[in-house]
């Protein structure tokens, strides 16, 4: 569990914004493989597998947030996001700011998959898996995620 | 030269430096003289560096004694104690033996209840019977007395 646990949370945390709840999700990832091991068949990797849990939950919650909102919820959840509060401190970062505005704006069915791709480095196999769809419903959805990160990133570079 | 296709495809293993020299070099050819390939490579080249300078956060200290902790939890619900797993054997038994014994005896039941009941209903009839031949060998005699 200490070799998966931050991996885990990163995740839980790039997905959710919030780190109370994904502290909470990735627990819940936990409990879920460990109620589960004895269906782990080993025909992927269990970084992989805590992954794809750790997917389902974090949409689950967040299909529950959209449901239920909250008082919180009409903050940027960009903002939130430690990374966003540590690029924002660094004045340097101007362009990785920018991207990371950019995916975190994205429909989670295409943020997903650009998280795995390029900030877990997981290959398209580990990313098919990760999310439960095909490698080449994977390639489909970076291949747009990309052309709406381009649009929005010209779209803001033409802003400055 | 090579198509805009396969650049496409090679540019994420430029980036990482998984491209073999041959077909790295083809690939910088081709990205010097084609603007949408170029245009490709620089998104990957961006996302994969934002990537790659993305840190990883850790959990809070207990995380994973919160999850041990709720495990625990879980797996002691889930236990029974000793005598509560007698208790469950034992009424578990007696429902299986009781159940074919239901099943078996349910219709002699029934068909002696029936029997019985109309038993009582032909008693009836007859303590009927004799009740009014007893009422009226009463009132005969009577009548023979008062004759």
């Amino acid at each position: 569990m200490r070799r998966y646990q931050s991996s885990v949370y990163t995740l839980a945390l790039r997905m959710l914004s919030d780190e109370d709840e994904a502290g909470d999700a990735a627990q819940t990832v936990f409990l879920n493989a460990l109620r589960s091991l004895h269906l782990f068949r080993g025909g992927s990797s269990l970084k992989t597998w805590l992954h794809r849990i750790t997917v389902n939950e974090c949409s689950a919650r967040t299909k529950m947030r959209k449901r239920f909102p909250r008082p919180s919820s009409d903050d940027d959840p960009v903002a939130s996001l430690p990374d966003a509060q540590r690029l924002a401190s660094d004045p340097a970062n101007d362009e990785e700011r920018e991207t990371w505005n950019a995916v975190l704006q994205l429909p989670e069915s295409y943020r997903l998959p650009v998280l795995l791709r390029y900030f877990e480095d997981f290959s398209y196999e580990e990313t098919a898996r990760a999310l439960g769809i095909s490698v080449d419903t994977v390639k489909i959805r970076l291949f747009r995620a990309k052309a709406m990160l381009r649009a929005t990133l010209v779209e803001r570079g033409g802003e400055q | 030269m090579i198509s805009c296709g396969t650049a496409q495809a090679l540019t994420g293993e430029l980036i990482r430096g998984t491209l073999e020299e041959k077909d790295a070099a083809r690939l910088r050819g081709h990205l010097q003289t084609c603007r949408e390939c170029r245009a490709e490579f620089d998104l990957e080249s961006r996302l994969v560096r934002t990537g790659a300078r993305a840190p990883v956060y850790h959990p809070p200290g207990d995380f994973a004694a919160r999850v041990v902790e709720r495990w625990q939890g879980e797996t002691a619900k889930a236990m029974l104690s000793p005598a509560e797993i007698v208790r469950k054997v034992l009424a578990d038994a007696l429902k299986a033996a009781y159940a074919p014994l239901y099943a078996a005896y349910v219709p002699v039941i029934r068909e002696t209840w029936t029997t019985l009941a109309g038993a009582r209903e032909a008693l009836r009839e007859a303590s009927g019977v004799v009740r009014e031949v007893l009422k009226d060998l009463m009132w005969g005699r009577f009548v023979l007395k008062t004759t």
